[in-house]
């Protein structure tokens, strides 16, 4: 594609893009007070937003930005971070090659609605046509007359550049791809008319919410269908929405979303072992252990609609044969051309296993691990952070290590003696106690999650107290976790702001109060917490439009630090 | 799928199948691992992760020097058919440098250094048809292995084995092999040529597998061994070696399945049987075939095992191994086909043909190692239900 062509395609976000780009340095942290925050699509959000309208059948490829977590989430990050230069070539180097594919000879019969009226010249009407069917999906909203001209326009200049009608619309649609309102998500608010003097986000920026939400990824047709109608601001239409989206087996990309970003899943990309002390520990099982995460998760908050406590105590879950190599689990290996399983296979730990609950699975006893040994201190420090969502302060500087990290000390045979003496420094003792009991429980798992008893010789000892409760091992501390109110208000906590993209406002402690309480009488699962979220008007409750915003459409460069757009 | 007994041949085979007594007990004898309560079977299984001719190299194997390399051969084949010496450097130089017109030409004129009939033959294919060009096989007092005809030590061809003392050691495998300098391997090492084949063929051979049962494989007493081919390969962990743990099902066929009585002492598997058939690789042994087969195994700190497998095994298969490689096994790894053909007609030492009364079988010992690993029955499409390690389970729980 020729630059110059395309970029004219871009101009009709241009202000805005370059706007973001330009504020970048000036970012700030989103006011806790209930602002909506343009968020930029995830990685994730992005490629099922892109699968959903053009197929798997497009490849996409591509490296993306890199993301940042805040108040423990990437969704709540997303509000804060911006699009570099290079970021920036990345995106439009795959809007490119994406566009490509669409208007390519194999994809243009079913993707391109119309047929031109010659291949070698503009035709105005069909480029109008898709770009307007698949500009509606992309910003999710209808494009703008302009936008729509713009687009349309640049079509026509390229195929007339080009020779060819299909490379014409493809740099239209390129450019729609590459553009802020495709990228970013950007909230829209009106007057509320129920609450006079209040404000809302507008029905597509609702349809937005909920969908990135529930499915991770952009509204469908019906979707903005009821957006456009105004539907989804009825409490009958919003409720129709939210239970067709939750019935939907696309809810599963809704659910993995989140908790692969709750749990900080994403860091297991980086995780490495030592291959002489842990040499089960491949490339594939990481891969798996990972997965094997999700899979159990999936299943017990989704499939069967469990109880999310049990999340710590479920014994079931779902292996590999390379994950059985390290649980120790005869697991049989995949058929050929074996296309459904993928290799693998349901499987339940035994009544009394250690194996019981997330925390003693490979993904996260690994995770949080160092390479060579493994780590109560940094196990402890996670489950809190994580699961708990308790803040753990960094260790002080210049605190001497050495004994903790002389796994071969004949004195101070186990993690738990090594600790206990490291822990006799002052500075060192306050977190220690706060944390490695926890840790210590899961000493019964080796840095690769390999199940172990004895430490140089001795005995591991897997006892603990957390919250008054008693344990013996890791099971142990499972149950103990399950049973703990901090779980379940963590989960709240969480999956609230994964919804709305930003940390709770301290107002809205009544908000999440109230969905605890909901989350507790409706036995703590996951999908009715979901619903109760979507439909409640918390989720697209917005903070009083300070003075003077409305007369404002878009602040200066330098001043961005909101998506807010105000309708009148 | 249910976790089967392993002494039950037809139901085959787990890694461990116990009763609900089984215990922790660290540094028993056999396994290192586990005990159990009296009366119970308990079942270890395990796939091979080496195998290769053993290989005891001791300076005094070969008191006229070791077989000639790729050069010496060719040269020596190409002049017993009448080229010059030089004609012969030219062929030598097109095999190893010439085009691939040339390679091929030159290739043609030594592999086709057989006669019969007036015209020339494939020597590989036909090794009779070219005289017998020598093969320095080795002697000397030590060699791996088993008294396989129960002579005791009073025959010149017989070894002692340097680890068990043994006399009257029977291994015409190892002389075979011991005087061929990619197969030296001083105690402790491991010979370059089959280290090399081995690493090769792994990834993609279908694994060799085996299990013992007995009542407590901690202590010494009578044992069950089962030893099979797997319809998958083994895999490698991230050191590069042979993953422990991995899962194998196993080959439904039943010419490669072995079940024979052994027995554990001081931490040590031996055991007998009158014949051991397995199918092989195509790229290695297409199969493994021995008779009065003898084993013994010593189980490592890390649940794996190490030792030795003998017998009497088919020498044809073992040529044809070589043979299949012709040129190549001449030319990269110094291996003078015909040569071997004619030593292993001299070194056979059983079974002889009714006929010919020439032995058709070959004294051997095997260097065997094995890693623990789970194994299932392959014959259960649609039941992927995962097990577990009952003995594992069991310790975790206590």
């Amino acid at each position: 594609m020729r630059a110059s062509t395309y970029l004219s395609g871009l101009m009709c976000g241009a202000t805005l893009f370059t706007a973001i780009i330009a504020g970048a340095a000036e970012v700030k942290p989103v006011p806790a007070d209930g602002d909506p925050a343009i968020r930029r699509l995830s990685p994730a959000q992005y490629e099922q937003t892109l699968t959903d309208i053009f197929g798997r059948d497009i490849k996409l490829g591509g490296r993306f930005e890199t993301e940042v977590r805040d108040n423990g989430l990437f969704a709540v990050g997303a509000s804060r971070v911006s699009v570099t230069s290079t970021g920036l070539q990345r995106y439009d180097a795959m809007a490119r090659n994406i566009a490509e594919q669409v208007v390519d000879k194999k994809h243009r019969t079913t993707l391109v609605p119309c047929t031109p009226a010659s291949l070698k010249a503009p035709d105005d009407a069909c480029a109008r046509q898709f770009l307007s069917k698949t500009g509606r999906l992309l910003y999710r909203r209808p494009m703008t007359e302009q936008e729509l001209k713009i687009q349309v326009s640049a079509a026509a200049r390229s195929a007339t550049t080009l020779d060819s009608f299909y490379d014409g619309l493809g740099l239209s649609l390129a450019a729609t791809l590459a553009s802020p309102q495709f990228l970013f998500r950007r909230e829209v608010v009106e007057p509320d008319p129920k609450h006079r003097g209040q404000y809302r986000l507008d029905a597509y920026s609702k349809a937005s919410q909920i969908s990135f939400m529930l499915w991770n990824s952009a509204p469908d047709k019906e979707l903005l269908a009821a957006a456009e109608s105004g539907d989804i601001h009825t409490e009958a239409g919003l409720a129709r929405q939210v239970d067709r989206l939750l019935a939907s087996p696309r809810l599963e990309a809704g659910i993995r979303a989140f908790f692969d970003d709750m749990l900080h899943l994403d860091e297991f990309d980086t995780v490495s072992k030592d291959a002489a002390i842990y040499p089960k520990f491949t490339t594939d099982v990481a891969r798996d252990a990972r997965e094997q995460t999700m899979r159990t998760i999936v299943d017990h908050v989704l499939t069967r609609n469990g109880d999310y406590r049990d999340l710590f105590t479920t014994r079931r879950t779902f292996l590999t044969p390379g994950l059985g190599s390290i649980y120790r689990v005869a697991v049989a290996p995949p058929p050929e051309n074996d296309s459904a399983s993928m290799g693998w296979q349901a499987y339940e730990f035994p009544e009394g296993d250690l194996r019981a609950g997330l925390l003693t699975q490979v993904s996260f006893i690994s995770m949080h691990s160092h390479p060579g040994r493994s780590s109560p201190t940094l196990r402890g420090k996670a489950l809190r952070e994580i699961f708990l969502c308790q803040k753990v302060p960094d260790p002080p500087g210049a605190v001497n290590f050495t004994l903790v990290q002389d796994t071969g000390n004949q004195t101070y045979k186990t993690a738990r003696e090594r600790l206990k003496a490291h822990a006799t420094e002052p500075m060192c003792s306050g977190c220690h106690k706060l944390i490695d009991p926890m840790g210590l429980a899961l000493e019964s798992f080796d840095s690769a999650g390999g199940f172990r008893t004895t430490e140089n010789g001795a005995t591991i000892d897997t006892s603990g107290e957390f919250e008054g409760k008693k344990f013996a091992d890791a099971a142990g501390l499972g149950k103990a976790v399950q049973a703990s109110p901090a779980t379940t208000s963590c989960l709240v906590n969480r999956l609230y702001s994964f919804a709305v993209g930003r940390a709770p406002a301290k107002d809205e402690t009544p908000v999440l109060k109230n969905l605890e309480e909901d989350f507790t009488a409706d036995g703590y699962k996951i999908p009715s917490l979901l619903r109760r979220i979507a439909t409640s008007e918390a989720l697209f409750r917005v903070a009083p439009v300070q003075t003077g915003a409305i007369d404002v459409p878009l602040p200066k460069f330098a001043q961005i630090n909101t998506s807010r757009e105000v309708k009148p | 799928m249910a976790i089967l007994k392993g002494n039950n041949l037809a139901s085959v085979i787990v890694r461990r199948s116990s009763s609900a007594a089984v215990v922790l007990l660290a540094g028993a004898a056999f396994a290192g691992l586990s005990a159990q309560g009296a009366g119970a079977a308990e079942t270890r299984s395990f796939a091979v992760s080496w195998f290769y001719p053993a290989i005891y190299s001791q300076a005094d194997n070969c008191p006229n020097g070791l077989n000639p390399l790729s050069h010496d051969i060719f040269m020596r084949a190409l002049t017993s058919t009448g080229k010059t010496p030089t004609e012969a450097e030219a062929i030598i130089e097109g095999v190893v440098e010439g085009t691939p017109a040339q390679r091929d030409a030159s290739g043609k004129q030594i592999s086709e250094r057989g006669t019969f009939a007036g015209a020339r033959v494939n020597a590989y294919e036909n090794p009779l048809t070219v005289p017998d060009p020598g093969f320095t096989t080795a002697v000397g007092r030590f060699a791996y292995g088993f008294n396989l005809d129960g002579q005791g030590g009073k025959s010149a061809k017989q070894f002692e084995d340097p680890e068990t003392h043994e006399k009257g050691v029977d291994n015409g495998l190892f002389r075979l092999y011991g005087c061929l300098a990619n197969h030296q391997a001083p105690p402790g090492t491991e010979p370059n040529y089959p280290l090399e084949t081995w690493e090769s063929i792994r990834d993609t051979m279908p694994a060799w597998v085996l299990s013992i049962t007995g009542d407590n494989l901690s202590k010494d007493g009578d044992v069950t061994v089962t030893v099979d081919r797997a319809i998958n390969n083994v895999l490698r962990d991230a050191h590069g070696h042979t993953r422990h743990d991995q899962t194998f099902q196993i080959d439904p066929d039943p010419r490669s399945h072995n079940t024979f009585k052994g027995k554990i002492k001081d931490g040590m598997l031996t055991a007998q049987m009158s014949k051991l058939y397995l199918l092989g690789d195509q790229f290695f042994l297409t199969e493994f075939d021995l008779t009065k087969a003898q084993i013994r195994l010593t189980m490592k700190q890390d649940g794996a095992a190490e030792g030795f497998i003998g017998g009497y095994m088919k020498w044809l298969p073992l040529y044809f191994q070589h043979a299949g490689n012709g040129l190549n096994a001449e030319t990269f790894r110094g291996l003078d086909i015909v040569g071997l053909y004619y030593a292993l007609q001299r070194l056979a030492d059983a079974d002889p043909d009714p006929v010919t009364k020439k032995n058709k079988r070959l004294s051997s010992t095997w260097h065997v190692e094995i890693v623990p690993a789970f194994l299932i029955p392959a014959d259960r499409p649609g039941d992927t239900q995962a097990q577990a390690d009952p003995i594992i389970q069991t310790s975790r729980a206590q």
